[in-house]
């Protein structure tokens, strides 16, 4: 007689997930981290990385559903090294720029941390919609051009234009 | 759109979408007073607004940074992890992005935000000043100097050759002082101390004498009954304003006021004289209200009609 049929699986689940982690930590930790490391050529990022990777396969629910970990850590951890790497391009493009204003004070770095979250916040839901949409709407939004301008410099009817700005502040504002 | 939002969101950011546009018809407005009058509607309205304002916009001093870095390109870093290995420096700044940059405006030489004047000087030690939300590329080259106004107004002050290019229309001079700005669809240009000369696109050159002032617009140049310190008034936070168009005072205030103003019906076609603080919009408002039989109604903070 298997115990092991006695009990619900659901009860099973976090011992057997504990194993699994555990399991797959060892295996997989160090090899991650090689990879993350030719990736991002810093030891401490390649470390952080590795670590986010396990951390966001730990609160898989059907884990048991895994066949291949690598293949998914490996999925996630290019998602975030992505992530990453855009944080840090738009924070310096975003000091580049700013550092360029002759009326720009030093702002606080707490502000400075502020802007940049909204940035990546603005930047992913931006990312969902077209080249022409995201163009459209940032010259709309931050360039204060008209319509008629944003269509004729991006050789579209007025009208589409409208539907880009629609579709891009229904990206940047989260449905509750 | 998600599907998951709510219906007076959904409706939120069509008004937005609308309002943006050109100055909306007087119906569109009713239609608009008459949805924010819901209070469910008025509430998604400034949540919207809200969401808008934490992302920054036109006009504020990080605008241009936002943009510029929501424009760094992704492509490269997508290569980069599909081949597996680490990319060094990337060249993001080749010449067709330099271009790209230029004509977007995002590499002006000075610029001003809403409601900040600027002041600098130049290469030869000539002063020059600029109205809120300006923009201005310097161009030429040492000798002579080419000043590009893109966007607001411009007070220069200079000894030697010096042109300023507005709207197609080149102003020199020699020795003196020159205004020039954009005030809704018009350029005005005034000169002190010295004559200017103005070359339109096509068409012959026009002297501008010392102390004498001019429009530009499509219809050509011709003599604006000004003086050189009401043009010049914004340098003081003022606005003079001599039988100018309703539109025209508020293009001049939104350089001063982010949100929307916006004139409609028969009031888009009335004129005003008068003196305004510029910093000042509700006196200016009220000030429009008792001289003009004109009605301005304001939903919250951002957006003001006048009919």
């Amino acid at each position: 007689m298997n115990s092991a049929s006695t009990i619900p699986p659901h009860r099973h689940a976090p011992a057997l997930r504990q194993q699994f982690l555990s399991t797959e930590f060892r295996r997989s930790y160090g090899w991650l981290t090689t990879c993350m490391h030719r990736l991002v050529g810093c030891r401490d990022d390649a470390e952080d990385l590795a670590s986010s990777a396990f951390t966001e396969l730990a609160e898989i629910e059907a884990f048991e559903r895994i066949r291949q970990p690598r293949a998914l850590l490996t999925t996630i951890a290019r998602r975030l090294t992505f992530e990453f790497w855009r944080r840090r391009d738009l924070e310096r493009h975003y000091l580049e720029e700013l550092a360029r204003q002759p009326d720009y004070h030093d702002a606080s770095p707490e502000d400075l941390c502020l802007a940049v979250e909204e940035l990546v916040r603005i930047d992913a839901a931006l990312r969902r919609l077209s080249v022409r949409a995201r163009e459209a709407f940032l010259l709309s939004q931050y360039e204060g051009l008209g319509y008629a301008e944003i269509a004729a410099r991006l050789g579209v009817s007025v009208s589409m234009v409208r539907k880009y700005v629609a579709q891009a502040l229904d990206a940047c504002w989260p449905a509750p | 759109m998600t599907a998951a939002r709510p219906a007076a969101e959904r409706e939120a950011i069509d008004w937005e979408v609308r309002l943006r546009g050109a100055a909306p018809e007087a119906d569109e407005l009713r239609a608009f007073a008459v949805w924010h009058a819901v209070p469910a509607h008025a509430a998604a309205w400034d949540e919207l607004q809200r969401r808008l304002g934490r992302m920054g916009g036109h006009g504020t001093v990080a605008s241009a940074a936002i943009a510029q870095a929501l424009r760094s390109p992704v492509q490269e870093r997508r290569r980069a992890l599909r081949a597996g290995f680490a990319l060094g420096a990337l060249a993001f700044t080749g010449w067709g992005a330099r271009r790209a940059c230029h004509e977007l405006g995002l590499d002006a030489d000075w610029r001003s935000s809403i409601g900040e004047r600027g002041a600098s000087t130049l290469a030869d030690g000539s002063p020059l000043r600029f109205d809120a939300a300006s923009r201005i590329d310097l161009g030429g080259d040492t000798a002579t100097p080419r000043l590009h106004l893109r966007q607001g107004q411009l007070l220069v002050r200079s000894r030697r050759p010096l042109t300023v290019v507005v709207g197609g229309i080149g102003i020199a001079i020699e020795d003196g002082q020159l205004a020039a700005g954009r005030v809704g669809q018009r350029i005005v240009v005034a000169a002190s101390g010295g004559d200017a000369i103005l070359h339109p696109a096509s068409g012959i050159p026009h002297r501008l004498g010392a102390g004498q002032a001019a429009y530009a617009d499509v219809g050509g140049i011709r003599f604006a009954p000004l003086s050189f310190a009401a043009v010049t008034a914004w340098t003081h936070g003022m606005l003079v304003a001599d039988r100018l168009p309703l539109p025209d005072l508020l293009d001049a205030f939104a350089r001063y006021h982010p949100g929307l103003l916006r004139a409609h019906g028969a009031a888009a076609t009335r004129s005003i004289s008068g003196v305004f603080r510029l910093a000042d919009l509700d006196g200016a408002l009220r000030q429009l209200a008792s001289a003009l039989p004109v009605r301005v109604e304001r939903y919250g903070q951002f957006f003001t009609a006048i009919s």
